[in-house]
C-alpha cells in the first residue's frame, strides 16, 4: 500500500516536471500579440482529518500553496480566513464544511489554539 | 484514476477551456461549475484515486521558472506570486526577467492581441476614449527610473506575524518605464467638474463572478498629477506579460497596489469609489507612522500610499563569512516614497558606531540609490550590519519594525550577521 503510494508520487511530480518544462514556454511573440503559457503547479496538503475538503474547496479558486505559505495562524484567525473566503469572495462552501476546513487548518497549520 | 498524468491534462484542458472564455470575455466559472470541481476532488480522494491538483511536492520557497521571466522565488503559483532574488540587485537597474510578479486573482491574462485590445477612458467626462496601442503611442512618450514596490514587501518579518503574502525583500525592483502622461490621456477626454476620483481596471478577473475584481482608484487630483504615466515600456523593451503587457499603471513614489497591469478601463467618478481592493483591502492605520501597538485593531483606516524610506544592504549577504584584515564593500540600495535619498549611513558594529556611505548614481526622485561604505574588519568574530537611510524631507527608518495588521510599511533598519574569520 505504502509502495503504491509512493511509486504514485513519483509518477506525479515526473509527470509535474515534464509538463511544467514543455509548458513553461517562453512567451509566442507573433505581430502585435503575446500570448504565454502558465506552468501549472500542485501541492499537497499535510495529512489530517478533512484534508480533502480543505485541498478541493480551496484549489478552486487559488493554489492550496497559499496555506502553507502562511506563519502558524490561531484557530480564530483561520476561521476569520474562512469566513473571508465566504463572505467576501463568495466560495459556495456549506457552513458545515467550513467548519471542518477550519478545524483542519487550525490543527495542521495552526499554533493548536 | 491511477493515472496523474491523465487526470492532470484533464486539469489542463480545463484550464484552457477557461483561458478561451476568458478572451472572449465571459466570466468563467459558473456555480455549478464550482460545485462540481470541488465535488469531484472529493469523490476522486474518495476512490482512491489522485486529485487533479494534488501532487505530494511540499512547499518551501523554490526557484522557478515563469514565460519571460528567469528563476524567482515562488510565493504562489495560480494567481503567479514571484519574488525576486537579491543577488539582482547588485545591480541599479533591474532586467525585465528579474523583476517581482504579484497577481490578485486567478484569472490573469496569458494572451493580448494588440490590435484588438482597447483601452477605455470614460464616465464623468466631456467623451468617451477608446484608445488602441497605437493611438496610447501617439501621446508625448514621457520616460523615468521608479521603484516599483508591493505595499507587503517585507511582511514575513512581522512580530507578530502577519497573515498574507510571505514576502522577504524581494517584492520591489527598480525599473525604466515608458509610456503617456495618464493626464494627457485624462485631458482629451475632459475631466469634468464633479469629479472626486478615477478609478482603474485590468484584463485579470476573479475564477468565480462573485470575487471582486481587482479595481483601483485615485483621487482625481492626484490621477492628474504630471508624473503619473499609462507605461508600454520597461526598461526600454514591451512589458512582459506577468508584469502587466501591454500597458500598466505607473504611480511613482507610491506602492505598487495602485500600478495596474494590463490596464483596460479608466472610469472618472462623480461618487467615491469603495471596491474591496480599495476597502477594506490595502488600508493602514490613520496614524503618523501607519501603524499601532503590535497585535492590536486599528480605529481609522486610510488607503496606503506613499512608500515608506527604505534601505538594504545586498553585499556581503546574510550570514556570509569575511577574512579578518581583508577589504570589503558594505553596498546596497535606498529609495523613499519620491523625496530621493540625502544620505545612508552604515554600521559595522550593531548601530553603536556609524559611517557616511558614498551614494552612487542619481536616477531621480523615484529611483533607488545605490550606497556603499569600505570596510575592513580587523578581528574575527561575529558582526552585525546596519544600513540607514534618509530621505530628501528628512524621513528616516526605525530600528523596531513599526507593525500593522495587514504587514505593510516595512521598513526597519534590518540587521544583518556575517562572520570573520
Amino acid at each position: 500500500m505504502k509502495k503504491t503510494l509512493i511509486l504514485m508520487i513519483i509518477a506525479a511530480l515526473s509527470c509535474a516536471v515534464i509538463s511544467g518544462l514543455t509548458r513553461a514556454v517562453q512567451a509566442q511573440q507573433k505581430e502585435g500579440a503575446k500570448s504565454i503559457e502558465l506552468p501549472v503547479m500542485a501541492f499537497d496538503l499535510a495529512d489530517g482529518p478533512d484534508r480533502d475538503k480543505a485541498q478541493g474547496y480551496c484549489a478552486v479558486c487559488h493554489g492550496v500553496e497559499y496555506i502553507p505559505m502562511q506563519p502558524k495562524l490561531s484557530k480564530a484567525q483561520w476561521a476569520a480566513t474562512v469566513t473571508k473566503m465566504i463572505k467576501v469572495f463568495g466560495a459556495p462552501i456549506p457552513q458545515e464544511d467550513a467548519d471542518k476546513i477550519t478545524n483542519y487548518l487550525g490543527t495542521a497549520y495552526g499554533t493548536g489554539k | 484514476m491511477n493515472n496523474p498524468c491523465a487526470l492532470s491534462s484533464q486539469f489542463l484542458r480545463e484550464q484552457e477551456g477557461r483561458e478561451k472564455e476568458a478572451t472572449m470575455g465571459v466570466r468563467s466559472v459558473t456555480r455549478r461549475q464550482f460545485l462540481r470541481a470541488a465535488g469531484t476532488v472529493t469523490a476522486m480522494t474518495a476512490l482512491g484515486g489522485m486529485p487533479f491538483d494534488v501532487l505530494a511536492a511540499p512547499y518551501e520557497r523554490r526557484l522557478v521558472r515563469f514565460p519571460e521571466k528567469t528563476d524567482l522565488i515562488l510565493l504562489t503559483s495560480r494567481p503567479p506570486q514571484l519574488e525576486t532574488p537579491l543577488s539582482y540587485f547588485k545591480d541599479s537597474i533591474t532586467p525585465n526577467d528579474a523583476v517581482f510578479v504579484r497577481w490578485h486573482i486567478s484569472q490573469v491574462p496569458t494572451s493580448v492581441d494588440l490590435a484588438a485590445w482597447r483601452l477605455k477612458v470614460g464616465g464623468n467626462t466631456d467623451k468617451e476614449l477608446q484608445l488602441s496601442f497605437d493611438d496610447l503611442r501617439k501621446y508625448e512618450k514621457v520616460s523615468y527610473t521608479a521603484v516599483i514596490q508591493c505595499a507587503g514587501n517585507g511582511r514575513s518579518f512581522f512580530d507578530p506575524r502577519v497573515p498574507g503574502g510571505q514576502w522577504k525583500n524581494g517584492a520591489m525592483a527598480n525599473v525604466t518605464w515608458g509610456g503617456a502622461r495618464l493626464k494627457d490621456v485624462l485631458n482629451a477626454a475632459g475631466v469634468k467638474a464633479g469629479s472626486v476620483d478615477v478609478s482603474f481596471n485590468g484584463l485579470d478577473y476573479g475564477p468565480l463572478p462573485s470575487v471582486p475584481d481587482l479595481v483601483k482608484s485615485l483621487p482625481t487630483d492626484k490621477a492628474l498629477e504630471e508624473d503619473i504615466l499609462i507605461a508600454y515600456e520597461m526598461n526600454g523593451k514591451p512589458l512582459t506579460m506577468l508584469n502587466g503587457f501591454p500597458a500598466r499603471l505607473i504611480v511613482p513614489g507610491w506602492y505598487a497596489t495602485y500600478w495596474v497591469k494590463a490596464l483596460s478601463d479608466i472610469s472618472v467618478n462623480t461618487k467615491a469609489f469603495e471596491g474591496f481592493w480599495m476597502n477594506p483591502a490595502y488600508r493602514i492605520p490613520d496614524t503618523e507612522c501607519g501603524c499601532i501597538p503590535p497585535g492590536s485593531k486599528p480605529g481609522r483606516t486610510v488607503p496606503i500610499n506613499r512608500m515608506s524610506t527604505r534601505s538594504l544592504i545586498i553585499t556581503p549577504g546574510e550570514g556570509e563569512t569575511l577574512k579578518a584584515n581583508r577589504p570589503v564593500t558594505i553596498s546596497g540600495v535606498a529609495f523613499s516614497g519620491g523625496y530621493g535619498i540625502k544620505d545612508v549611513i552604515v554600521s559595522a558594529d550593531g548601530g553603536r558606531s556609524w559611517t557616511q556611505a558614498s551614494l552612487g548614481k542619481d536616477l531621480g526622485k523615484y529611483a533607488w540609490v545605490q550606497f556603499s561604505a569600505p570596510w575592513k574588519p580587523a578581528k574575527a568574530g561575529s558582526y552585525t550590519l546596519m544600513a540607514k537611510a534618509t530621505n530628501g524631507i528628512g524621513d528616516s527608518q526605525p530600528f523596531e519594525g513599526l507593525w500593522n495588521p495587514a504587514g505593510y510599511l516595512w521598513n526597519k533598519v534590518q540587521p544583518l550577521a556575517v562572520t570573520v574569520k
